[in-house]
Order: C-alpha cells, then structure tokens, then sequence
C-alpha cells in the first residue's frame, strides 16, 4: 500500500518532523524546485512537487503557506497511462512530466508580472562625450546571448 | 478552478485542469473526464502558478527518466526500450518566453531499459541494469563507464548485481565555488546491499569507494553536505558527501516499506522521502490491522504540517466503517473552508 504520507526530516537535529501529504492520492515521486531567479515580494519561494502515478502533481510551497498549494494533471491518455518520473530545471521556472505511455508535458511557471530577472542580466554602461550607452546583455543559461543598447 | 486549453504538437487538444486549493471538491475519477468544458471555468491562470506549455509525444515506451541540462539548455529523456533523446529548450529573451523544445538529438543508449540519466559536461551517462554508458551529447557513443559489480548473492553464489540508481556528486569545493564546477564523482546504487563510487575521470575503473548500506539501494540522492541512499527496507541512510569515510553517518527510519523516492533540499538540512506500508491498510476490511490511519488523517497533517501536530488515528470498532466516513465527510467540509479562505 502506497503511504500517503511524506515523511520530512531535519538532517541537523536528526529529527522527524511532520509530515506533508498529498491531498488526493500517494505520492511517488519527489522533486525540489528552487525559488525562481527573480526578484520582487511576489517571487515564488521553493517548493516542493508531490507527483503521483495518477497523474496528480502537488505544488507544496516551503514557506508554510500550504492552503495556496496547486495542483496539476499530467495529460494522461486513458486510465492505464500513468505518470513515471519528473524533473524540474535547475531556475526553477520549467517542471516536466513523463509518463509510462511516452509523453511528456512541460509544464512553465507563470510569473507575476513586474518581476525582473535577478541574474542572467548584465548592464554595461559607456559613457562618451554627453552620451551614455547603456549596453544590457541577456543571458540565457550560459548558451543563449541577446543584447541591447540605448541612449541614456 | 480554471482550464487551459492548449495545442499540442502532435496536433491534439487537451482540457488542462488545475485547481488552486482544494481538491476534495472534485474527483479523483474526473481527471480522464474529457467531458469538462470550458464553461466550467471562469478565471486565468493566477501569476507564480505552473501552467502547461507543450507536449512531447516521440515514443511509445514508457519515460523512464527526465533530467534537465543547465549547461546546454538541454531536456534529456530515457525511455523502456534504452532509447536517449535531448530536446532543446530556449527562451526568447524580449519576450521572455518559453518556445517549443525541438528535438536535439535521439539515439539508443542500451538495449535494456535505462531508468537514470546523469548529465555531466559535455557528457550523458545512461544507467541501465548491467551497465552505466557514456555517449557525447550528440549520441556518440564514448563506451561503457562501468559494469555492475559482480558480488556473493544470499545462497553464496557469484552473481551479477544490477544497477538501481546513480547519481553526480558535487565536488568538495562546490560549498564555495557553487555551480561552476562539474560534478567529479558518481554514486551508483545495486541490487546488492552495497552502493559504489565512481570516479568520472576514470572510465571503466573499479569503484573508488564502496558503502555497506545493508539493504538494496532504491533511490540515491547528493547534497552539499550529504549522500542520501533509500533502501529498500524503507530506512534512508546518509553518506558523507566529502567521501572523507566508507561508514553510514545516520540512518531514518522512513517507511515500513521500500522507499520510493526521495528529496534533499540544497542547503542539506531538510529531508523529504516517499514510501510504501508494508502491511495492508483497509478500514473497510474487517481484517485490517486495529489502528487504522485513515485519509483525513493525512489532509489534517497537511493542512497543519508546519505545526507540529500529529496526525489523528482511529480506534477500530465494530462500526469503524460508519464513524470513518462521518469523520471524512465532515473533515471534507472542513477543508472547502478553508481553501476558500473562510
């Protein structure tokens, strides 16, 4: 029998906590996803995703704030699909699932709006005669560059 | 609760449901329920909330593994029948949106099912039962990194362990260096009551360290401080990530089953394991064991799993069934509440 309960321990003090559950079914798998790169008051923190071989992904936020949990459905063909594995990008803004018929969803984190990219952004300014140029280079990942330059 | 109906690229189209507090108010039977239509639904989907962006439908076999590639922005997939592929993942800076992940690349890793895939730089090692191999990120094929270890099995015969699980460990620097350096070392748990170290540079080498761990390894996970090995004999044990000692440093009691899966939080002071009940749990089975945890049980510890409260257990009695299901109802109710912020 699939237990229910997610069992969550303090490495520290070497000591059980309480526990966390899904709210409608067993959890199978478990993922960390890191507080996205960005910065704001409403910047999503981390959280924890509970995913079940129903298809059924819990979004647990760490910061106690559990009543705003959400939860996801794998787009599951028919009732023998089942959700396999999990994986969340290293931002914490993009989740996958797979499941046992091959699919994969992607799944990418809406965020509010207002919010600026904390890192991945570098702001070069050249200052000339009476001029400034401010010359911002995006940084996707370490792979993707893209900038641009305007006059101050 | 609100749908999203999106496009997917085999040319299907799915109802996307989510729901933002409770879900007790709905079925676990209406998730296939192709019949929710639109007008069921009347809000968007609320800012910081995960909504579904594609489908990736390029096999039949199950997805065995899924692991994102920070340094080549790379979506990497097993699948049952041994099959890799790497789907491409870019961000259109202006707009700041996710695009459509093209296939990068796709090749057959191992004729066995691979069920962990390990990115390292430049780099994918594929873990199937008999063998960890290295290919480039183009499909390449570098060779095996190792073979699984051959051992004395219960009845005192050599046999060939299978590997279960692997994992990259961050080097002994990583506290300070953070993401900048590669991982230099893997964590490869068997079917044996041992789990082995390789080291990455070595390549078809023996095991550099190997941990007693007293029961088949399920599940490995690396932190910055700590190994976690699940057993399955539902203990989780920790290692010590600096590999400065071939003991266990701790053991948890998790589950009275096998371990499932298993989470460490970055930092390595938080734990988070799922299992299985080793006995069967029917409180509608007469019988069933005398206590009995019920599932408003487990909504109460998750409503109030920061609180330091225990979760509630029932005495069976001879109408144990009747006062269960008052008690789920009622707590059901209770939950409506509170997701709607009453």
């Amino acid at each position: 029998v699939p237990d229910p309960l997610v069992k969550v321990f303090d490495i520290g003090t070497q000591r059980q906590l309480s526990p966390m559950s899904m709210s409608v079914s067993s959890p199978n798998t478990l993922r960390y996803v890191p507080a996205s790169s960005r910065t704001g008051d409403e910047a999503p923190s981390p959280s924890i995703l509970l995913g079940s071989t129903t298809g059924i992904v819990q979004v647990c936020p760490l910061n106690g704030d559990m009543i705003n949990s959400q939860l996801l459905y794998a787009p599951l063909t028919d009732r023998k699909e089942m959700m396999t594995t999990m994986a969340v990008s290293s931002s914490g803004q993009v989740m996958c699932v797979g499941t046992s018929n091959g699919g994969i969803a992607q799944y990418i984190l809406k965020m509010p709006e207002g919010l600026k990219p904390k890192i991945n952004e570098v702001e070069i300014l050249v200052a000339g005669g009476n001029d400034v140029l401010c010359h911002t280079i995006y940084c996707n990942e370490k792979t993707d560059l893209t900038s641009v330059s305007y006059l101050i | 609760m609100y749908a999203n109906n999106d496009s997917f690229e085999n040319g299907s189209s799915r109802s996307i449901e989510y729901y933002e507090t409770d879900p007790y108010e709905y079925a676990v039977d209406d998730l296939h329920d192709e019949n929710n239509d639109e007008s069921n639904f009347d809000s968007e989907p609320t800012e910081g909330m995960w909504i579904e962006h594609c489908a990736l439908n390029y096999s039949n076999s199950p997805v065995t593994s899924l692991e994102y590639d920070s340094n080549l922005e790379l979506l990497w997939a097993s699948y049952g029948d041994g099959r890799v592929s790497s789907f491409a993942i870019k961000l259109d800076c202006m707009l700041e949106e996710y695009e459509q992940p093209q296939r990068y690349s796709s090749f057959t890793a191992s004729e066995e099912p691979v069920f962990q895939l390990i990115t390292i730089h430049s780099c994918i090692l594929s873990v199937s039962m008999s063998a960890i191999q290295m290919h480039t990120v183009g499909g390449l094929s570098l060779g095996k990194f190792s073979t699984a270890p051959t051992g004395i099995n219960e009845d005192g015969n050599e046999t060939i362990f299978s590997y279960t699980c692997a994992v990259a460990l961050r080097p002994p620097g990583a506290l300070v260096t953070a993401d900048s350096v590669g991982s230099t070392h893997i964590l490869a748990g068997t079917s044996s009551n041992f789990a082995y170290i390789y080291d990455i540079s070595v390549q078809g080498g023996d095991p550099l360290m190997i941990y007693d761990v007293c029961s088949p390894t399920v599940c490995v996970r690396s932190s910055d401080l700590h190994l976690a090995v699940a057993g399955a004999d539902g203990k989780v044990r920790l290692l010590d990530s600096r590999l400065r000692s071939m003991q266990v440093t701790h053991t948890f009691d998790a589950h009275t089953g096998p371990v499932r899966d298993l989470c460490l939080q970055p930092d390595g002071l938080t734990m988070l394991t799922c299992g299985v009940i080793s006995r069967p749990v029917n409180p509608f089975d007469p019988k069933s064991p005398v206590n009995v945890r019920l599932p408003v049980d487990m909504m109460l510890s998750f409503r109030c799993s920061l609180m330091n409260l225990l979760p509630l257990s029932f005495k069976r009695t001879e109408k144990s069934s009747h006062v269960s299901i008052i008690h789920y109802q009622y707590f059901t109710v209770c939950a409506r509440s509170v997701g709607k912020g009453v």
